[in-house]
């Protein structure tokens, strides 16, 4: 995979066109930034679109990333591949965003706050530990009906609440709070 | 959707090193990365699949043309630019 990598060609002619439109913006050509728009608003796009559920959310974000670098232009001189620069200006953005609100998927919301450069193999040992501990998790949970497995999902891991359940399963209040109570009981009883 | 992926494929997308890997090698990040394959092969088609991500290779999603377009505008308009420039 890595010679693929590293199959450094001869600039293309994107990243040739790329540099000068980057070069006429820095300068204040404002046509090239709307070129530089329309070349990599879908490789924001697209990319975003793998980090999170709310394609709102990742709209708004790409248009703030467009907004900074305009208003921060002549800083790109610095930049030394812009591709990467826009990505990783949207995952921050993003991850900015996630704090603020609840919308990110619950993975994309766990890796943007724990990956830096420097752990990713830390992150492959938590994940290793995680999927033991979902491995486990899903046996005990296999011991249950199928609407008790439910209920307790909805309630202790996607943390709904009992009114939601209800709507959600067709079912009264205190149908769905025996449900989960007799699933807990079972539960108990396996693990012991 | 986020979703559908792999959450291993998500921790390589979101990870600064990965992104500059793959869309502007160098000598030292091309060595720090194949110690990362040689000590875990099983990474490798995992990060071939954050890659196609990356390069928008592999089921690329794109904005409706019609959103592109008021997008942009907002931009201009918030940049304090001609709608049409």
């Amino acid at each position: 995979m890595e010679n693929n990598y590293l199959r450094k060609s001869p600039l293309s002619d994107s990243d040739t066109q790329t540099a000068l439109l980057l070069s006429n913006f820095i300068e204040g050509d404002v046509s090239a930034f709307s070129k530089l728009y329309d070349m990599y608003v879908n490789l924001l796009y697209n990319y975003g679109y793998r980090l999170t559920t709310d394609i709102e959310l990742l709209k708004d974000c790409i248009q703030d990333v467009f907004i900074k670098i305009y208003n921060k232009r002549t800083e790109l001189n610095t930049v030394i591949n812009f591709k990467s620069y826009l990505l990783i200006s949207l995952k921050n953005k993003l991850c900015d965003e996630s704090r603020k609100r609840v919308n990110l998927s619950d993975v994309a919301v766990d890796e943007l706050d724990i990956v830096s450069s420097d752990n990713i193999e830390k992150d492959y040992i938590a994940y290793e530990k995680e999927k033991m501990d979902n491995t486990f998790i899903n046996k005990m949970l296999d011991q249950l009906s199928p609407r008790q497995r439910k209920a307790i999902v909805l309630y202790y891991i996607e943390e709904k609440k009992y009114e939601d359940i209800c709507a959600i399963m067709e079912m009264n209040y205190q149908s769905v709070r025996n449900l989960i109570h007799r699933g807990i009981l079972k539960l108990r009883s396996c693990a012991v | 959707m986020s979703a559908e992926i792999d959450k291993r494929v998500i921790i390589i997308l979101v990870n600064d090193d990965f992104i500059n890997y793959v869309l502007n090698p160098t000598i030292s990040m091309k060595e720090k990365w194949d110690d990362f394959f040689r000590m875990h092969p099983e990474q490798i088609p995992i990060a071939n699949q954050a890659r196609l991500i990356l390069l928008g290779r592999l089921n690329k999603k794109t904005l409706p043309f019609n959103e592109m377009i008021e997008m942009k505008s907002r931009i201009f308009e918030k940049c304090g630019l001609s709608p049409l420039s």
